[in-house]
Formats: C-alpha cells, structure tokens, sequence
C-alpha cells in the first residue's frame, strides 16, 4: 500500500499521513511541502519505504546530503509508476 | 511613518502565503512603512538557501526574501522553528536576523499593524 502526503510536517494532516503508514506498514511518498519529512531524523522508526519528489525537494532547497539514508527521490512518471504497481493508494494528506 | 509586521507561518511554495506576505512586504516598503517580516514555524523554510525553481513555473521564494532584504525590510527568523525545522545559521540567506520569541514579540507590540500568513 501507499499514503500520499503533501503536508509540512508540523501539521495535524502530515502527521496522520506518516502515522497511517507506519500503522498499515505502507510506503509513503512524499510531495510538496511533505518533502521537509525526508530531512534526516525526521522519519524515525518509519519501516516502510520512503519516496520523495525530488522536483519538490529541490525546489525548497532540500539537497539530497540532507535527507535521510534510504529515501528514494523520484519525478512524477516515477511515481504514475509505483501507484500503478500498488494494490491500494491513499492519500492525499 | 507607519510599521507593519507580517508574520508568516507557513512552507514555502505549499501554497500562496508565503508569496503573498512578500507581495505585501515589498508593497509596504515602497509606501515608505517599516517592514518587519517575521518566520516562524514552517515560514523559517522560506529562509532557506538554495531554492531550485528552474523547471517549475515559480517564482524564487528566496530571490523574494533577498528583495526585501535589500529594499530595507527587517527579515526575523524565529530560532526555536528553525530547530524544529532542522535549519541552522549557516543555512538561511544573509541577511535574516535569528531572534528568540521575546525578542519577536518585542517587534511585534512595537508596530502599528500586524498581518498573518
């Protein structure tokens, strides 16, 4: 499954994208200002996989030295691509 | 001359408020007002360096900031949201005054408008 987030992370909306994904053990991706939880530190204790737009990142100035190891950057026909390989998508938050 | 302060609060580029509080800005310090832009919470990312709008349609949220700067405005940048935020000193454009929550509120009570973003 994947949660779509798109909310800054001190949001009540951001916040429950991220709790709902580690409840259901999900993949997250992370758009928009979303993109402020793939700072390091930021995703503790998030088992699933993290993707995020690097579009987004980049444009709010996030370099990839400072997001967390193992979240993946990917552009939108990226992600058509893994909502289409999921079961289920929900989102967005 | 009158003073304002406009406070914003929200990420850059999520949505119009942080464009709309530099419009005002600008807009106040070509009415001669005195402008304090204050970040705080997610509006402290609007002061990060490094903004990559080319590709996009947007534009630079922080040539914006650097404008004000240079026109004369007081940009702060609250210290404890920009911990929250993981941004340090060495992260934010030149220029933006780092201040703690009383010194914020001491430029706030100071002005004779307040507008929130």
């Amino acid at each position: 499954m994947l949660v779509i987030i798109k909310s800054a992370p001190d949001t009540p909306e951001g916040k429950r994208g991220i709790k709902l994904a580690r409840d259901m053990a999900a993949d997250v991706c992370l758009m928009q200002n979303a993109v402020y939880f793939s700072q390091k530190e930021r995703l503790e204790g998030f088992c699933g996989t993290a993707f995020v737009l690097d579009e987004d990142a980049r444009l709010r100035g996030i370099p990839s030295a400072d997001m967390e190891k193992g979240v993946k950057e990917i552009n939108y026909e990226e992600l058509v691509d893994i909502i289409m390989k999921e079961d289920k998508t929900a989102g967005v938050f | 001359m009158g003073s304002i302060s406009i406070i914003l609060r929200r990420p850059p580029y999520g949505s119009v408020d942080t464009s709309e509080a530099i419009r005002h800005a600008l807009g106040g310090i070509i009415e001669e007002l005195e402008v304090k832009l204050i970040l705080v919470d997610g509006g402290v990312a609007a002061a990060r360096k490094g903004h990559n709008v080319s590709g996009t349609e947007y534009s630079s949220i922080e040539e914006g900031i650097k404008d004000c700067i240079d026109m004369g405005a007081a940009v702060y940048a609250d210290k404890t949201s920009m911990k929250d935020h993981y941004l340090d000193s060495g992260d934010i454009i030149e220029g933006v005054i780092i201040a703690n929550g009383s010194d914020i509120a001491e430029r706030i009570s100071e002005s004779d408008v307040t507008m929130i973003f």
